[in-house]
């Protein structure tokens, strides 16, 4: 063990970055508590007791956050069912079976993952006003898929490669139809993926901006995102009831990390090499 | 059925609906956006007309198309530079056991997961020139005499846009060198330990080597992002304070939705379409797609 | 009804060069336990598997009975399989696990219960009944596979190397059970293993495998005894067999065979086929070496290598000329490590093969017949 500074000096930088990475979030939750007055009175002190939350109340009842909230849900929950049947469907195929252009589909997979939301928003624009399909659940799910299909197949493509064959093969001996094998030996052993797809895909469609900005004019048809950036456009900006609207379009986030740490840990760790 | 034309069913049954859900909202749009910078569309123009080359040669003579160029290079190289180097020494800082071990990890995941909106209202919050507590903690510590408009001024507002990327992705680096770092085998350190070598030496030794590529393969990735990026930079300053931290993706956005001019959007978007593709190529000269994958963006 | 299994001309091949199964032809009889015995990567597997169905042959039939499955799959042919990897449902209980083939067919509820605890009893695993297989030990798990595999009674039963992820003891035990399994069921068993005691101690009849071929197919002790050539020979048997180059020389009364420095004549019957030979590979087994003082006729030599067995020694000799032999001897005192040793052996006991093709010359150079090489 070294002595001294060199000793602390390790933990103390460690400290410093994690002060810097937690500090955002602490300053969040605090200003989200804080009532208006004491909002925008200095000095501001780092910790308060005067704690309520009226931002919130405000939040839920005097906006359409609500909508919002409804709306982001109908997306997410889309590109999950969605996500879920195709990657699943094609991570099966992959694995189950040789043909032809498998590698292109390999490349092309990762290549279409590449696309930034901005290059594929502009054009769907013009593709869903011509069919009608703006400011819709459907379009704007479609286009969520975009950014959350070709990672969650290649999840599923990982995940099947576990699994192994002669699993289905001792159900095919037994009498069981492809099919069947499928659903009653092969998915409930690539649960775990299963699970992986559905909150990649949750959390790719609820932290969307790019797609639903573009996609959704309609007001009653924002997102949260959307939603929330009209907030910061108004002169006197609310800025106590905006962090209670941070904190709150968190929580999914948290929720995710906190109860399903291992599954999402296990997915990056796929691809983290 | 025959065994062969079942199994074809099958193929085609399983992978149908992921390459027709690719085709239709990934590559079909791409195409269609090359397609559109060779014609003339307004945004309430019914029909488009084929215009050649006459998109890409307005906007080559538009120095707002360089600028917002050169800015982007400017925050691809400024955003990744800050995220791979920060992520290195905080996953070094990491790399070792100690309690609560998960706790941190979790701590670190955070700012990747956010909704770029929330990242972008929480700096804003904390930048604020009157009422932001950054400005308050600078100057209470003597470091800044007045308050500074971080993301309002137009000296200050790339770089802020630049921290606050950092501050979302370099976590996410972190984890991911961090993931390297600790597969790397122990014995390695211990061999070059025992041959003599101090904490310096093994790191360039050791580490550094068995790091370089998923250094290369990060930096390489959050490239290709950054530069392509719309909705934090959009979120945190509209393009502004007078197009200060307009990049390419901003630039498109306003060629298309703010002057009507689908067109040049789509040539601008296609400008961005070259640069990915570059990027791409030298990625996967790098690295084979059955291999490597990372996750978000 | 019990059927015989045939396959006729089986080829398969993978992607443009890799040719697993060549031409292969083999009736397997009901009730029969037929056992395709080879090295790593002879096509004993993928044989297998094209019987299961889970392969499909480039060309060639199969036959089950008088019907040709060749085109059936693994679900409408009558077998069963138990698999390397063992493969157990892991989120199903050792019940269901059993009873699933029964669920498929349709059975009802009661009925599946009943043959599974039928099943449980045959194999000891009645009190296990409602674990999962991540609880159980591999030779538990192992069992499991066997009774999903003959829950539903099947005609053929497959096993590819059901053992080879047992230890060894373990996997002693499990022989006998699977012998005691193939006496109570009425079930053809074709089995596959690399392991040369398993297919010589269990099975019927064998059919040593290499390099997608089958070398020679008969009887465990015909297999060892009157190996058809070189490689079967020095596969079947441990220690595997001593193989040495040897020439053919004109003597005085014929032809001989000069190995080992010493000179063997040899009986007129074999003259034919050793006819424009000039050199071969001889071939003695360990068992039927001899060592003996030095001083006593026989080939001359000093001990390498011996190693305890318990009962026996294996013991690796160097001759005169540089030639390595192993030996089997009874455990004792005599000859150790670096001692001069004197090598005997019987002419009967030598075997001579044909350099390129490895094909056995001759069995036993005295003249006795006892090589039934002439039939097919």
């Amino acid at each position: 063990m070294k002595a001294g500074a060199a000793r602390w000096l390790p933990l103390g930088a460690l400290l410093v970055i994690l002060a810097v990475v937690a500090f955002p979030f602490y300053w969040m939750l605090l200003s989200a508590f804080t009532p208006r007055a004491v909002l925008f009175r200095p000095p501001y002190q780092l910790v308060r007791v005067d704690l309520s939350l009226e931002n919130f109340r405000d939040l839920l009842f005097a906006t359409e956050f609500l909508v919002y909230v409804k709306n982001s849900l109908m997306a997410a929950f889309g590109a999950i069912v969605l996500n879920v049947i195709a990657a699943t469907l094609a991570g099966y195929g992959l694995t189950r079976f040789a043909f032809r252009g498998k590698r292109m589909f390999a490349f092309g997979t990762l290549f279409s993952y590449m696309f930034p939301p901005m290059l594929m928003a502009i054009p769907l624009y013009i593709l869903f006003s011509a069919l009608r399909m703006r400011n819709t659940y459907t379009g704007l799910i479609l286009s969520h898929m975009a950014i959350s299909l070709p990672l969650n197949i290649w999840i599923m493509w990982q995940y099947f490669q576990i699994v192994p064959q002669s699993l289905e093969e001792a159900a095919w001996v037994s009498g069981a139809s492809r099919l069947r094998a499928l659903r009653e030996v092969c998915l409930p052993s690539a649960r775990a993926g299963i699970l992986s797809v559905a909150i990649f895909a949750f959390a790719l469609s609820w932290n969307d901006f790019t797609f639903a900005f573009i996609l959704q004019t309609d007001r009653h048809m924002f997102t949260v995102p959307v939603g929330l950036a009209t907030f910061v456009e108004q002169t006197a900006i609310h800025w106590g009831m905006v962090m209670a609207s941070a904190v709150l379009v968190s929580i999914p986030t948290f929720a995710l990390v906190f109860f399903l740490q291992k599954y999402l840990l296990s997915g990056l760790s796929m691809s983290a090499k | 059925m025959s065994a062969r034309s079942e199994q074809r069913l099958w193929v085609a049954g399983t992978t149908a609906p992921a390459v027709l859900f690719l085709a239709l909202v990934a590559y079909v749009p791409i195409g269609y956006a090359v397609v559109l910078s060779f014609m003339k569309k307004g945004a309430f123009a019914s029909t488009a007309t084929f215009a050649g080359l006459r998109n890409y040669s307005l906007i080559i003579e538009e120095p707002d198309l360089w600028s917002a160029l050169w800015r982007s290079v400017v925050f691809t190289l400024g955003a990744v530079a800050l995220q791979v180097s920060l992520g290195l020494v905080a996953a070094l800082l990491l790399n070792r056991a100690f309690r609560g071990q998960t706790v941190v990890r979790s701590i670190f995941i955070l700012p990747y997961l956010l909704p770029a909106i929330v990242v972008a209202l929480v700096f804003q919050w904390l930048l604020n020139q009157e009422y932001g507590v950054v400005n308050q903690i600078l100057m209470d510590t003597g470091l800044l005499a007045r308050p500074v408009n971080f993301l309002g001024g137009l000296g200050t507002a790339m770089w802020s846009v630049i921290a606050t990327s950092a501050w979302q992705y370099g976590s996410f680096a972190t984890l991911l060198i961090l993931a390297r770092l600790q597969a790397i085998n122990p014995k390695l350190y211990e061999a070059a330990q025992v041959s003599g070598a101090g904490p310096l030496r093994c790191f360039r030794d050791v580490t550094l080597p068995n790091l370089r590529t998923t250094l290369v393969l990060v930096a390489l990735l959050r490239g290709i992002w950054m530069f392509n990026k719309f909705d934090t930079i959009w979120l945190l300053t509209r393009g502004g304070p007078l197009k200060a931290t307009e990049t390419l993706p901003v630039y498109a956005y306003r060629l298309g939705f703010e002057e009507f001019d689908f067109g040049m959007a789509a040539a601008a978007c296609t400008v961005m379409f070259v640069v990915l593709l570059a990027g791409a190529v030298l990625y996967f000269k790098f690295f084979d797609p059955t291999r490597e994958v990372e996750v978000g963006r | 009804m019990a059927f015989t299994v045939r396959l006729e001309g089986l080829h398969k091949r993978f992607g443009r060069r890799l040719v697993a199964v060549e031409d292969l032809t083999v009736e397997i009889g009901e009730r029969e336990f037929f056992t395709f015995v080879g090295p790593s990567g002879c096509g004993k597997t993928t044989t297998l598997r094209m019987i299961a169905g889970l392969e499909t042959p480039t060309a060639g039939r199969i036959w089950f009975g008088d019907r040709d499955v060749t085109a059936l799959p693994p679900q409408k042919r009558d077998i069963a399989m138990v698999f390397q990897d063992i493969a157990l449902f892991p989120y199903m209980t050792v019940a269901q696990n059993i009873g699933y083939p029964l669920r498929i067919a349709g059975l009802p509820r009661a009925a599946i219960a009943d043959k599974v605890a039928r099943v449980a009893t045959i194999l000891g695993l009645t009190d296990k009944l409602d674990a999962k297989p991540a609880q159980l030990s591999g030779g538990q798990q192992q069992r499991v596979a066997i009774g999903r595999a003959i829950a539903k009674e099947p005609k053929v039963l497959l096993m590819d190397e059901p053992l080879s992820a047992l230890d060894a003891r373990l996997r002693a035990e499990m022989r006998t059970e699977i012998l005691r399994l193939h006496r109570e069921l009425a079930s053809t068993i074709i089995y596959v293993t690399h392991d040369q005691v398993e297919a010589m101690t269990m099975s019927t009849r064998v059919a040593v495998m290499d390099r997608g071929r089958a070398l020679q197919i008969d009887r465990p002790r015909t297999v060892f005894n009157h190996p058809r050539n070189r490689t079967v020979a020095t596969f079947i048997g441990t220690p595997a067999m001593n193989v040495v180059p040897a020439a053919i020389v004109e003597g005085a009364g014929g032809l001989a065979v000069e190995v080992l420095g010493h000179r063997v004549a040899v009986h007129p019957r074999h003259h034919g086929a050793l006819q424009g030979l000039e050199s071969v590979e001889a071939g003695i087994r360990p068992q039927a070496l001899r060592l003996r003082p030095p001083g006593s006729e026989g080939v001359r030599g000093v001990v390498f290598l011996r190693e305890p067995l318990g009962l026996e020694d294996e013991v690796l000799v160097e001759a005169a000329g540089g030639a390595r032999l192993k030996a089997v001897t009874a455990s004792g005192e005599e000859f150790p490590e670096g001692a001069p040793v004197v090598l005997q052996f019987a002419p009967r006991d030598l075997y001579l093969f044909r350099p390129e093709s490895n094909d056995t010359l001759c069995h036993g150079i005295d003249g006795l017949d006892r090589s039934p090489l002439r039939r097919p």
